[in-house]
């Protein structure tokens, strides 16, 4: 076979490669595979919500509900793609001639920008058209099929020609893709089958298909916050370029959420403050000082606490009968909160 | 006559079919795929896209793949 055309010349060496390489594969082998995982995770979920329920725990029963009702309902999906993938019979499985590779070759040039066949690499690249989901724009991605890892793990990865990642999370590109892996959701068994028999446009095709689509429901990052910090305590998302944080843990706030220190005037979240357990002021945790029993006092309350034990202490030294045994600033230590308690001496 | 069905919904399956002369395009979406709207889907007819009355000849590979396709994480 002679061309003069160089991109149906490397298209042809491509495709007898990527066909040599098919058939001496068995690239559908990992394409069944029961979802013994989610079975076990959920497993995993229900004994713990199983305890939290026995103990009383009202807020980590409820937590735990949800993550087993998540995680059911993966396995349903598990089951559902598992069965769907079965083929129609032993024989069903269809390698494509070098021929069809090549008219495959051909036909994603055309469908897609910039194809690159590169034989040194064993490597196919095209280009998408740039990606608006729900009015984020997500840029041109790129995806590069290396075809000598079909049948292996990532065989192809999708890069971000110009990454617009979300705040908080710089690996994921798209709603779908992190680390340059796409999660394919219901375009696994397709793509795993295209890529299986050699059908190229179709893997390409289903690629991008799962790139021009969102699923809310189940996003590394759902759009709604992409553009946006999310509040530690509320979940409430503020834009990116101005948004308060917690002085102590420095975890974005919003200002509803915020709550100021009474003692040192900082704006604080709530896992950073609590109350003083005499004044019930609030203050920051950084602030709060623990008495030798215990008790949490904000300073200007451990500090009267401290002066009126020690005030009682004295009138009952002087009191005592006992006076001269403890001579002025030698007294055996006390639990200043627990007035009347005086430690024997040994 | 054969043709080359393959239908990258669900299973992604692609298998040879006998059809009768005169299928066209509508029929065989029906045919492959039940509950979806042909709007819903890239159909293509020897890689290239066609009208849904195109008349099937031997040895097409005729191609149904969803437009949306819903990724994961």
């Amino acid at each position: 076979m002679r061309t003069t055309d160089p991109l149906k010349h490397h298209a042809i060496r491509a495709a007898l490669r990527i066909h040599d390489h098919l058939a001496g594969t068995n690239c559908l082998s990992g394409l069944i595979q029961l979802p013994t995982h989610e079975w076990d995770h959920s497993a995993k979920l229900l004994q713990r919500l199983e305890l939290a329920l026995r103990r009383g725990w009202r807020a980590a029963s409820d937590s735990l509900l949800a993550d087993l009702e998540y995680s059911l309902r993966r396995l349903r999906t598990e089951c559902d793609t598992c069965h769907a993938n079965l083929p129609r019979s032993v024989a069903a499985n269809r390698l494509a001639p070098p021929g069809e590779i090549v008219a495959d070759i051909l036909a994603v040039d055309a469908e897609f920008n910039g194809l690159a066949i590169k034989l040194d690499e064993n490597l196919l690249q095209v280009q998408t058209d740039p990606i608006v989901l729900e009015q984020t724009a997500l840029g041109r991605f790129r995806i590069e099929l290396r075809w000598e890892l079909i049948g292996h793990e990532r065989s192809y990865e999708v890069i971000a020609e110009t990454p617009n990642t979300p705040e908080n999370d710089e690996e994921v590109t798209h709603p779908h893709v992190r680390d340059r892996l796409l999660c394919e959701g219901e375009g696994k068994a397709p793509i795993c089958r295209a890529l299986a028999e050699g059908r190229l446009l179709d893997f390409f095709t289903l690629v991008r298909q799962v790139l021009e689509t969102y699923n809310p429901g189940s996003a590394y990052v759902e759009l709604s916050r992409w553009n946006g910090v999310a509040c530690k305590d509320c979940g409430y998302v503020m834009p990116g370029d101005g948004y308060g944080i917690c002085d102590r843990c420095e975890d974005p706030l919003c200002s509803d959420c915020s709550v100021g220190c009474s003692r040192c005037d900082r704006y604080v979240c709530n896992g950073c403050s609590t109350t003083c357990e005499a004044c019930e002021r609030t203050v920051c945790e950084s602030c709060l000082q623990s008495t030798d029993s215990g008790r949490l006092l904000c300073p200007t309350c451990l500090e009267e606490t401290l002066e009126e034990s020690d005030e009682n202490h004295y009138s009952e030294e002087d009191a005592s009968p006992d006076a001269a045994l403890f001579p002025t600033g030698a007294a055996p230590a006390t639990d200043a909160l627990c007035v009347g308690e005086v430690a024997l001496p040994a | 006559m054969k043709v080359l069905v393959i239908n990258n919904d669900g299973g992604g399956f692609a298998d040879y079919v006998d059809v009768p002369e005169g299928t066209t395009v509508r029929d065989m979406f029906q045919r492959e795929v039940r509950s979806g709207k042909s709007d819903s889907y890239l159909i293509r007819v020897n890689r290239q896209p066609v009208p849904s009355d195109q008349v099937l000849c031997a040895n097409d590979r005729i191609s149904f793949t969803p437009i949306k396709v819903q990724g994961a994480r």
